[in-house]
């Protein structure tokens, strides 16, 4: 299996501009991610702090944790995706002639359109159903359900649009390595 | 038919190339849409896997090992080891396996073992003449210690599915991982014992010895950091990751003082792609957890092996077997995540003890990190030596028999890894 390094996620001069905007987008997005891990880590430490130093559990910073988690998966899975990290099994992809390796490379991002399509879909459904019935989480903290569940939909879409751009690159002309 | 259908179905996505988390996802789409023409569920059940405040356990590890590595704490370890050990018959291999066992308490992954004490070890073993084909085989070996001894990410992934305590799965592997150790350093010293090509540089002395040891103290001490929380039941694992990360800010910025805001943005960047990846399999695989409950495959599986009137440790042996197979082909989270919820219902049936099967598996994947033809620790050991592979695989080829011996051991004697938790007071 490889980690997938093939594209390093710089765009080529010959990128369309679409490409280039989606990934600015996904940077940002990836910037939030970076800076919700911080949140999360200070969120556990703070319910340490409390537990120990001052002998006063808190009951919130679970729950927060659960949803940053989301959060920042949703959002850092799009930049992880177009810097090649996600993992896959290259065993005869590498003994593939090299003339085949854009129609494999157009293969595999069509796979995670149609799996970014999928998570959406469900996503926006279960978003829209959980803001419809009015559904509350059922944790220590209750708030709307439909707030922690819309990352999911942010993160398919990200992916979905990264999925895009990398086709674009393949067609219009930018060579996997 | 339909066991055959599915994992036929996922092996041939997988073989395209095409990340794993998407083959996972795309499978269980397809078995939802034929089984039960929707794929509304999908959100719902994503959602409720990555919702875990559980989970920050794995991107807290990966932070801590960022920090620990950008700071160059880790360095003096090898230059510890080195010093205190490397005079002795085949030191240097024991010096290596001595700082891949204490690194492998700090980051939780063989491949950033291999790689960090790698980049140290090797150029001292070039220096003293250390035959090249061993010291490959001692850092691709020592390098997957990485997942057995805690924090480990795989196990922390194994925990989640299988529901057992992170806490009693770090601790279950702690005898063992020492224990793997302590053979591979044996190893080395039998083997330079034999043979006159080894060379050792001389005894340090006690003043420079005392200075190494002095320097590494930081990172020594980051395992019973963590590990020490743990076993006492004061932290969870979520929150002594967050409290190593913490160690390792303050050793960063306080003691070794060279540790930005740049380097720190660097470092939870590099956690966050790090974490994207496992991330993504959890998702992909949640969808086909949950897609192969609604064909009822694991029920399937436990029913058949009900029929085949397999007992436990014959349950164990072919399992086994079937792991090191997949794990000559197939990525460990992968593995993990594919074949637990399967397995699972007949390890309860048959009272398999979960936390003594969480550490054959991590042996076992472990054995897959260096058996070809797709080894993690093979090609980073390739990657940063330039080593032609066949090299690589024959220098690990004598650490493979081992950890098989090791296996074997662990299968005979179940209280080389369940004793430590249970003294500790987790719960069967």
């Amino acid at each position: 299996m490889s980690i997938q390094t093939q594209s390093s996620g710089a765009v080529s001069s010959t990128a369309p501009a679409l490409a280039r905007a989606i990934y600015a987008l996904v940077r940002l997005a990836s910037a939030l991610s970076v800076l919700a891990i911080l949140v999360a880590l200070g969120f556990t430490l703070i319910a340490v702090f409390w537990r120990y130093a001052l002998s006063n559990p808190l009951l919130w910073p679970e729950d927060a944790t659960g949803w940053t988690l989301v959060g920042l998966i949703m959002l850092g899975i799009a930049e992880a995706y177009r810097r090649g990290d996600h993992i896959a099994i290259d065993l005869l992809v590498d003994t593939m002639p090299h003339r085949l390796k854009p129609v494999q490379m157009l293969w595999s991002h069509l796979a995670v359109l149609a799996f970014s399509v999928v998570l959406g879909l469900s996503a926006w459904e279960a978003v829209h159903f959980a803001h419809g019935f009015g559904s509350y989480t059922s944790g220590n903290v209750e708030i709307p359900s439909w707030i922690p569940q819309a990352p999911m939909v942010v993160g398919a879409v990200l992916l979905g649009l990264t999925a895009v751009a990398k086709i674009i690159e393949i067609l219009f002309g930018k060579r996997p390595a | 038919m339909t066991i055959f259908l599915v994992f036929a179905g996922l092996i041939l996505l997988l073989l395209t190339g095409m990340p794993i988390f998407a083959a996972l996802g795309l499978t269980a789409t397809v078995i939802l849409v034929l089984f039960e023409g929707k794929i509304s569920p999908v959100a719902d059940t994503v959602y409720a896997h990555l919702d875990k405040p559980i989970l920050m356990t794995i991107p807290l590890f990966v932070f801590m090992a960022q920090i620990m590595i950008k700071a160059k704490v880790i360095d003096d370890l090898y230059e510890m080891a080195h010093t205190v050990v490397g005079h002795i018959r085949g030191g240097l291999g024991v010096a290596t396996v001595m700082s891949c066992t204490i690194f492998a308490a700090i980051s939780g992954s063989s491949v950033a073992t291999a790689l960090s004490i790698g980049s140290s070890a090797i150029p001292q073993m070039k220096r003293f003449g250390f035959p090249e084909r061993d010291a490959l085989g001692v850092i691709a070996a020592g390098g997957t210690l990485g997942i057995l001894i805690p924090p480990s990410g795989p196990m922390i992934l194994y925990a989640i599915v299988s529901e057992v305590s992170i806490g009693a799965l770090f601790l279950a592997g702690i005898i063992p991982g020492v224990l793997l150790a302590l053979i591979f350093s044996a190893y080395c010293i039998i083997r330079a014992t034999r043979n006159p090509e080894f060379k050792s540089p001389d005894w340090a002395g006690w003043p420079r010895i005392a200075s190494a040891v002095r320097k590494s103290i930081w990172a020594v001490m980051a395992p019973p950091v963590v590990m020490g929380g743990i076993y006492l039941g004061i932290f969870t694992a979520s929150e002594a990751a967050a409290i190593g990360s913490l160690y390792a800010l303050f050793v960063a910025v306080v003691i070794y003082r060279n540790l930005g805001i740049r380097d720190l943005w660097d470092c939870t960047y590099q956690t966050m792609r790090t974490s994207m990846m496992v991330f993504m399999i959890i998702a992909g695989a949640a969808m086909f957890g949950h897609a192969i409950t609604i064909i009822r495959l694991p029920n399937g599986v436990a029913e058949a092996v009900a029929a085949m009137g397999l007992g436990p440790l014959e349950f164990i042996l072919v399992v086994m077997a079937m792991i090191f197979v997949m794990g000559m082909f197939f990525e460990s989270i992968a593995i993990i995540l594919i074949t637990t919820p399967i397995l699972l219902p007949t390890m309860v049936a048959l009272d398999v003890d979960l936390i003594w099967y969480g550490v054959l598996l991590m042996i076992n994947l472990e054995l897959a990190m260096i058996t070809p033809p797709v080894g993690m620790n093979l090609f980073v050991i390739k990657g940063i030596t330039d080593a032609p592979l066949s090299d690589v695989v024959r220098g690990a080829a004598p650490y493979v028999v081992l950890m098989v011996f090791g296996l074997a051991l662990m299968i005979l004697v179940p209280g080389l890894a369940t004793w430590l938790p249970y003294s500790a007071g987790f719960g069967r």
